[in-house]
């Protein structure tokens, strides 16, 4: 299984304080790799210094081997990275098709347009009956599955999305994990997430940060397995402890 | 973003289209045609700076420096080419390349920095063309703050033809304007004037669309000022002047209606017309001799309760305001 993204000791600072230390991990093709750790744990801001929207003090994102450093963010989702943020991801007053074509790369040719935004449709049924309101008026979950649409029609080679389910209802969290593992053999995504039942129905792979830096990484199975962990880096408490079941 | 309807949008371009190709003919060419001529050439100055603010979201405080340039480039060629329809000719295209040219160095320098200081950047290069304008270095071409007088082409010297010049021009600005912010690009702007970050995000190069607007718009403005140049067979420094034409535009545009594009053509008709009505007026010093205080009051006005300006609330409301619909001051409770 190839690497399709590297991050190599990342490290970036925003203002005077440290917030990456040194963020490591590998993102493997068409596996979905979740980012955990508790809030504050550096997360958003691996995914933000990956886009080229900070700078990083020191170390290295390579897509497929090739450097990002220093290349602009319009030009890192050029070359294929797709980027879903957790907040402001839509254009609130322009129509859900018109949020939909910005992000088509090949919006001037009208049949191939016409073609993935079908495919969107398809794909995401609860967006094709808003097709022509304004993408405000839509609830938080269609907001989510919109953004995730917007960069998903730009046909990406890995996508990068900050904590979909954040403010969601447990319904639409479920909604959201049916979409994610539609994508899931298909797609490259590194899933940042809070909620561990969503990262670990759809993620393969994880990789665990704490206080700025990667503190373990591997296949999601072994993390279930992992309670000290979980325990140590998510809060998860084992109910068996809590009420001091033998 | 305010969309004009389609059934609106052609009721408001059939009346006022028929309105404006009758005009003269039913009430004769003189005072009033000379009027509408600026109102044209402002409207579609205005346009062109709604396609800045409205679709893009850039604030330029040195809009003139296009409208003047063009305004001087064309008067200088007519004057220099003793009104030969080939000056005519030259002025207009040297001053469309000069507007390229122009609009890219501003944008190099200026757009890569957040609004307020590209406001600002655009207020001291407008400024700069206006110094440049009066200075005595160039008198020779521009008769510096005495203006500069010239005669237009033969075929352009009847009232009606510059009349009808000046209406054909707002029409192609017209057209153009709402052919080019209905295309992807058009749609492209509005997404980047609403959220630039996720703009950005989506691979979309924001400071080359922004580029490509403000080259557009800067073109557009500059042959607006040469067919004002055109209207008036007159250009001072006055077409440089931030307050008498960066900041009218503004009005003309929030008056009309930001981001409605036609706004700026009401924006530009209450504006020209009631500064040559204030001007036309020997009775009631208090209005003619504080213009600009009424104006103020005016804009106050508009934004306290046309906040949309006027054709941006009538496509809000659905077409219809009503008085019970404007926003009232809320009665304190205590």
């Amino acid at each position: 299984m190839e690497n399709l993204l590297e991050v190599d000791s990342l490290a970036t600072d925003i203002g005077q304080f440290h917030i990456l230390t040194g963020v490591s991990f590998t993102v493997p093709e068409q596996q979905i790799t979740v980012l955990l750790g508790r809030n504050g744990a550096g997360k958003t801001t691996t995914l933000r210094t990956m886009m080229g929207y900070l700078p990083p003090r020191s170390g290295q994102v390579r897509l497929r081997g090739e450097s990002l450093q220093s290349v602009p963010t319009w030009q890192i989702v050029r070359k294929g990275v797709g980027y879903v943020p957790e907040d402001a991801n839509i254009f609130a007053n322009l129509s859900v098709a018109e949020n939909l074509s910005l992000s088509l790369p090949g919006r001037h040719h009208r049949n191939s347009s016409n073609l993935a935004l079908t495919q969107v449709q398809e794909q995401f049924p609860d967006l094709r009956e808003h097709w022509q309101k304004p993408a405000g008026v839509l609830s938080g979950g269609q907001r989510q599955m919109l953004a995730i649409a917007c960069v998903l029609v730009g046909g990406p080679a890995v996508m990068l999305i900050d904590e979909p389910s954040k403010g969601l209802s447990p319904l639409f969290v479920e909604r959201l994990g049916d979409v994610l593992l539609t994508l899931q053999g298909s797609t490259t995504i590194l899933l940042v997430e809070q909620n561990f039942y969503l990262a670990s129905r759809v993620g393969q792979q994880y990789v665990l940060m704490d206080d700025g830096k990667t503190v373990a990484a591997g296949p999601m199975h072994e993390l279930l397995a992992a309670l000290d962990l979980q325990q140590r880096y998510l809060g998860i408490r084992i109910l068996s402890e809590e009420m001091n079941i033998p | 973003m305010k969309t004009i309807p389609i059934r609106l949008r052609h009721i408001m371009l059939g009346l006022f289209s028929s309105l404006a190709l009758l005009w003269p003919l039913l009430f004769g060419t003189g005072g009033t045609t000379a009027t509408l001529e600026q109102v044209f050439a402002f409207a579609a100055f205005a346009m062109s700076y709604d396609l800045l603010i409205g679709y893009t979201g850039i604030i330029s405080f040195g809009h003139a420096m296009f409208f003047g340039t063009g305004a001087y480039v064309v008067a200088i060629a007519l004057a220099r080419g003793n009104g030969h329809t080939m000056s005519f000719l030259f002025g207009f295209g040297l001053a469309v390349v000069g507007a390229v040219v122009l609009s890219l160095l501003v944008a190099f320098i200026s757009l890569r920095i957040r609004n307020a200081y590209f406001a600002m950047i655009t207020l001291a290069v407008g400024q700069v063309f206006a110094v440049m304008a009066g200075s005595q270095g160039l008198r020779q071409w521009t008769h510096g703050n005495d203006g500069l007088t010239f005669s237009v082409p033969n075929w352009l010297n009847g009232d009606l033809t510059l009349y009808y010049l000046c209406l054909f021009f707002l029409f192609l600005t017209a057209v153009f304007l709402t052919r080019f912010v209905a295309s992807p690009v058009g749609q492209v702007l509005r997404g980047i004037r609403e959220n630039e970050s996720r703009a950005v995000g989506l691979g979309l190069g924001v400071v080359q669309f922004k580029t490509l607007a403000f080259v557009v718009s800067g073109v557009t403005a500059t042959l607006a000022g040469g067919v004002y140049a055109l209207a008036q067979s007159f250009v001072s420094t006055g077409v440089y002047d931030v307050s008498g034409i960066s900041l009218n535009v503004l009005l003309m545009v929030v008056i009309g209606g930001v981001g409605t594009l036609y706004g700026g053509v009401l924006g530009a008709a209450v504006l020209v017309g009631v500064q040559n009505l204030f001007s036309n007026w020997s009775g009631w010093p208090i209005l003619t001799q504080h213009e600009m205080l009424w104006f103020g009051i005016l804009y106050i006005l508009i934004v306290r309760f046309l906040p949309q300006g006027i054709l941006g609330s009538v496509v809000a409301r659905g077409g219809v305001v009503s008085w019970r619909a404007l926003p009232r001051f809320k009665k304190s409770q205590t």
